[in-house]
């Protein structure tokens, strides 16, 4: 049971998700914007969150949008991990959403929640940081369309009052070979101790990463050392991991030293895979 | 735009029937059909989103009840265990021993009949997949296994 009162909003445009918030938010009910709700339920429940009130995104039909448009591959915010894998627009995000949690919280959790959410993995977001999607955004000011490198920095930087619509890939990613390595604990329905998501396009590997660190991020100076391709795999590996822009965790799951072997493992087996070379 | 302020009257469609019933917008869908309106087949595990003991369908989808609020699901069709009488699953699960206390049977139930509903040719691996949602701490999960592969022929044999 949730133990305080809140209101609950469910728009149906943009327009009205937007100044409902600027409403709410000058009675100052601190209002969230609301997807899937699994993880605003349970903090709720545990009074880690407080919020006045509540604005479910998901009677916006730009929020529901999946579909493939002019070229691009179009999901939006509120579609539910479930839905995002079974119509498998792209085999690469359906398979890192997969694993994201179990079945049945997967049929309610939603991108925008896995994204934007409190949880510190993040882990949808991996395949999208990794090709040129545009995140579109909206809030009081208007709709923005920003690449997903400026849009996310080990979290989506939305401003007061702004909210994740949709993400756009452009079609042609879909066909880039991909590596997916995400390792657990105890059994496949656990946080990832590392997941590594990376493509190979024009030869060179773009890599992101989330249960390494704090916080998931895409790093170009890892990338560069990785694409050193004159040097040994091992070497480029152990360089990489030397720039990682955050510190590797150590947590009940796992130490730094296990989490960094695990690591190494991964990354050499990305290299066998995507470059087709002999570990 | 929908909007609920304090205690709202909503309309919920389930198991086939519609019911009028006045709500908090910050009741969880298991707490009002535990508490409101007395289906008390799906049961509080967690109320964490991990244990599935509160399992319900929405539009034949398997949700955790728990994770849900009862103001976000009106306009849907929510069918709970209660709705799943003399069903080919609730035998299976009876005849082959599918449970021993029996408190997140409700779940696995609810959870099962989906999946055998939904892809009646399931294979293990997809129904391991499935049923990873729930939690059982007594059978060790075999009896639950035995009960699904007989429901699923059961079905087949209808």
């Amino acid at each position: 049971m949730i133990p305080f009162d809140f209101q609950y909003y469910r728009p149906d445009t943009i327009e009205e998700a937007t100044m409902t918030f600027k409403d709410l938010d000058a009675k100052k009910l601190s209002p969230i914007y609301y997807g899937g709700g699994t993880e605003i339920i349970t903090q709720a429940r545990k009074q880690v969150l407080s919020t006045g009130a509540v604005i479910d995104i998901k009677n916006i039909s730009e929020c529901k949008m999946h579909e493939e448009s002019d070229g691009l591959l179009i999901f939006g915010a509120a579609l539910t991990l479930t839905e995002i894998i079974e119509k498998n627009l792209f085999p690469f995000f359906s398979k890192v959403c997969r694993p994201i949690a179990d079945h049945t919280v997967r049929n309610k959790l939603t991108l925008g929640g896995n994204i934007c959410g409190k949880l510190p993995y993040r882990e949808a977001i991996l395949p999208l940081l990794v090709v040129d999607s545009k995140v579109v955004l909206a809030g009081p000011e208007g709709i923005r369309e920003v690449p997903i490198t400026k849009a996310f920095d080990k979290r989506l930087l939305l401003k007061k009052g702004e909210f994740f619509v949709q993400i756009k890939v452009p079609k042609d990613v879909v066909s880039l070979p991909y590596f997916n390595r995400r390792r657990e604990k105890h059994t496949s329905v656990d946080y990832p101790i590392i997941n590594i998501a990376a493509v190979k396009s024009e030869s060179k590997f773009k890599m992101a990463f989330s249960g390494v660190s704090a916080l998931p991020f895409r790093s170009q100076e890892v990338e560069d050392f990785i694409n050193k391709k004159e040097l040994p795999p091992e070497e480029r590996v152990s360089n990489a991991i030397n720039k990682l822009p955050l510190p590797i965790k150590r947590d009940q799951w796992a130490s730094s030293e296990y989490r960094k072997a695990l690591l190494e493992k991964s990354m050499n087996e990305m290299i066998a895979d995507l470059e087709g070379v002999s570990l | 735009m929908i909007e609920y302020k304090e205690f709202a009257q909503i309309e919920l469609n389930v198991n086939g029937e519609k019911r009028k019933l006045i709500v908090r917008p910050a009741d969880t869908l298991l707490r009002v059909l535990r508490e409101k309106l007395g289906l008390t087949g799906g049961k509080p595990g967690c109320e964490n989103g991990d244990c599935g003991a509160c399992t319900v369908l929405v539009n034949g989808k398997p949700i955790k009840s728990c994770i849900a609020l009862a103001v976000e699901v009106t306009g849907q069709e929510i069918t709970t265990i209660e709705g799943l009488s003399n069903t080919e699953i609730q035998d299976a699960f009876i005849e082959e021993g599918g449970f021993q206390c029996g408190y997140c049977t409700p779940g696995f139930l609810v959870n099962a009949y989906a999946l055998l509903n939904e892809h009646p040719d399931a294979d293990e691996e997809l129904s391991k997949e499935w049923l990873q949602s729930n939690l059982c701490r007594c059978t060790g999960y075999e009896g639950i296994e035995k009960s699904i592969k007989s429901a699923q022929e059961k079905i087949k044999n209808r």
